[in-house]
């Protein structure tokens, strides 16, 4: 094998190790935030697989994290489960939510699928909010798996790491796979790629209920992170849209563009929120919501001059890109 | 991407992570400790969003506070610095927060948010940090059942924000009072225990019961929804004796508009769940808000401390022609905060939740004495808004008019 051949994994193994010990070593509000970036880049790896690899535009990834979310809460309020127990469930409950929604509406193709991933987030707010095992607006506690703040934010931090490393290995597999050659054969001309013998609404399905599987996955930690739930913060379509934003600014279709949109994303919306509370210019006060204008602009400059997001920097002249 | 340019993006990102673990490996912010520094204390209103109304006139309470605490020389001798941030009025933007405030702000003192919906979220987060949380944002009996650092300014909990209009209602000449009630509840954490109550006790539904009330109409809506007509036409049909509408500020202004448009006209309407007819909006509302009943916690003409001082800061800087129940709420819970820092000259969380018990606090919405789980004595004054202002009209010892039978 040439010596380059190793420079990728060997960098890759380098970060892993720089990162083991950060979440007893660097400040609390440090390891939260890079906790904040791992969750929302375990549900961007979600979906970019169809999302990214495959073109499909989804707005509904926050139902597939909220069914993980409400899972998980529910089973350790009514049944006592640990967290650990209640992640597999969270998992295949997101998968089987993702089922029928892909059977329904991946053989509609461009702005359809999209619309209809948007309304489905709705319901699934509604349902949250009118049914008795949800337990309507008044939302779910769950129990922390671990006591004091040290602990609870390490543990945490290593639980979201180690499924963004899984997550990360598995679209580089999809990326260097037949599956994901099939997926990006399906984004570049679906009608080819079915002429060509891909079976399209399988392959697509497929990346849709894998996605799921690592929303679910991420609704599941979350549940036991934040210690409550409610319907209106977990089915939220704001995660969906940071979701898109983290994937186009990262690189669409990219095993590192999760990973590195998620960083940017947060870190910005952070440093935007707590900037515009301080800072007055000519005594003007910045509207808060103002953070979402500027991540509003970013997405559009990436749509316009950067289509491949910042992982395409390293790549100029293959992969994926995003049309508007 | 090739390996070589894979490694490159790795190699970078490897660099960048050594810097941050260089820069940032250093112990857990508790809190500032130097006599020099600062004492932060922090928290987060719904500045924009669907509670900017209410945040706004708690906003103003902790200005005028934090203002007259540095110019009288501070908390123990230190400066205080006030950091609030906007949480947009949503729980997950204020769960972020409040782990920046914990974790990277080093607040040393916590004040809540507005609301139930946002409040129950952060509990989870100042329980596990071991924070005192000082409470005037919101009320919930089941959050002081279940945490211990809650530290309440509101006399009366969300299971018993209908009893000052059922009290009420037993004032009345037994042949004048009401005999059917339709009621309305946005689907909303606080307001649903309005409704039901806490563990069996107390809600609306219970004070119905007990007086004997028929409940004819009695739905859930959606907070935000920008219709109510018709669920107003169903509530109108069932022909009440007494509406109530368990509310928050914005679609506690719908319902009251709607009312009005329909010419619903039941003899008594009380918007029971937030707080809203002290507030600055609800004269915006011009006839459709007149002779709605409300709660409030204090009123100027109580003598408390600080009330009237505030209520003239609000005239002067916000044209805030009456006290809001917020602003009273939120300068109490500072009050009380206040007394403890300065009575335990500490400030260890643990210190100041135990001083607490059995202690009494003059604040501005009057003498509070806790119970052991962080809540007070029942304690509220029932509104009604009068052409221009609001009236107290019950208790009796309290009020400061007589309420306007039938609505119109």
């Amino acid at each position: 094998m040439p010596r380059s051949r190793w420079l990728g994994p060997a960098a890759a193994a380098g970060v892993l190790l720089v990162m083991a010990p950060f979440g007893y070593t660097l400040k609390l509000g440090i390891v939260t935030t890079i906790t904040a970036a791992l969750m929302l880049a375990l549900v961007a790896h979600g979906w970019n697989m169809l999302g990214g690899f495959g073109g499909y535009l989804n707005f509904g990834m926050a139902v597939f994290f909220g069914v993980g979310v409400y899972s998980s809460a529910i089973l350790n309020e009514r049944l006592a489960w640990g967290m650990w127990q209640t992640l597999p469930v969270a998992a295949g409950l997101a998968v089987l939510t993702a089922l029928p929604v892909g059977l329904a509406t991946l053989r509609l193709r461009g702005h359809y699928f999209a619309i209809f991933t948007l309304v489905i987030t709705f319901l699934a707010q509604s349902a949250a909010l009118n049914l008795a095992i949800t337990n309507g607006a008044s939302g779910v506690y769950t129990t922390a798996p671990a006591t004091g703040p040290r602990p609870i934010a390490a543990l945490f931090y290593y639980c979201f790491l180690g499924f963004v490393v899984l997550a990360t290995g598995l679209a580089y597999a999809v990326q260097h796979s037949n599956f994901g050659y099939a997926l990006r054969a399906i984004r570049e001309d679906e009608d080819a790629a079915a002429a060509l013998g891909v079976r399209t609404t399988a392959v697509k399905l497929a990346a849709l209920l894998l996605g799921a599987a690592l929303a679910g996955l991420a609704g599941g930690l979350y549940a036991f992170q934040t210690g409550y739930i409610e319907p209106t913060g977990t089915f939220s379509l704001g995660l969906s849209l940071d979701v898109v934003l983290v994937c186009v600014i990262g690189g669409l279709g990219t095993w590192q563009g999760p990973l590195l949109g998620a960083g940017i994303v947060v870190l910005l919306e952070q440093w935007l929120r707590t900037l515009f509370a301080t800072v007055h210019p000519f005594g003007w006060t910045i509207p808060i919501e103002s953070n979402r204008i500027v991540l509003g602009l970013l997405l559009v400059l990436f749509a316009l001059y950067a289509k491949r997001g910042v992982a395409g920097i390293f790549r100029p002249a293959r992969g994926s890109q995003l049309n508007v | 991407m090739g390996p070589r340019k894979s490694a490159r993006l790795l190699v970078s990102a490897l660099a960048a992570l050594t810097l941050l673990a260089a820069s940032c490996a250093t112990g857990d912010d508790t809190g500032s400790e130097s006599p020099n520094e600062p004492i932060i204390v922090g928290g987060t209103l719904g500045l924009s969003g669907d509670y900017a109304t209410s945040s706004a006139a708690y906003k103003a309470a902790y200005d005028f506070w934090v203002n007259k605490v540095n110019s009288e020389g501070g908390l123990l001798g230190r400066k205080v610095k006030l950091i609030i941030y906007d949480d947009e009025s949503n729980p997950t933007t204020a769960q972020q927060l409040y782990q920046r405030l914990i974790n990277e702000d080093g607040a040393d003192l916590l004040l809540a948010p507005y609301s139930t919906q946002v409040g129950g979220a952060i509990v989870p987060i100042t329980e596990r940090a071991g924070k005192v949380l000082w409470d005037g944002g919101f009320v919930s009996q089941e959050l002081h059942a279940r945490n211990k650092m809650i530290v309440t300014s509101w006399p009366y909990q969300d299971h018993q924000y209908g009893r000052p209009l059922f009290e009420y209602f037993k004032t009345l000449p037994a042949g004048e009072r009401p005999k059917s009630l339709a009621l309305v509840t946005a689907q909303n954490p606080f307001t649903l225990v309005v409704r039901t109550g806490y563990e069996g006790k107390e809600g609306v539904l219970n004070y119905a019961k007990q007086a004997g009330m028929r409940v004819v109409f009695d739905e859930e809506y959606d907070q935000k929804a920008t219709d109510v007509t018709g669920l107003i036409q169903k509530a109108k049909a069932t022909n009440p004796d007494v509406f109530i509408a368990l509310s928050l500020p914005n679609d506690g202004a719908l319902i009251a508009k709607t009312v009005h448009q329909q010419k619903f006209q039941p003899d008594f309407y009380c918007s029971c769940g937030s707080q809203v007819t002290t507030l600055p909006t609800w004269r915006d509302l011009g006839e459709a808000g007149n002779n709605v009943m409300s709660t409030t916690t204090a009123w100027p003409t109580q003598d408390n401390p600080g009330l009237e001082e505030l209520a003239q800061h609000l005239e002067e800087k916000l044209d805030y022609q009456e006290m809001p129940a917020y602003g009273a709420g939120g300068l109490a819970i500072l009050q009380v905060m206040e007394q403890a820092v300065e009575g335990t000259a500490s400030l260890d969380q643990t210190r100041l939740r135990n001083y607490l018990n059995g202690r009494t606090f003059d604040t501005a919405v009057g003498e509070l004495r806790y119970n052991p789980d962080g809540t007070l004595a029942f304690g509220a004054l029932l509104t009604q808004f009068q052409d221009d202002h609001n009236e107290i009209i019950w208790p009796e010892e309290e009020a400061t008019g007589k309420a306007r039978v039938p609505l119109r």
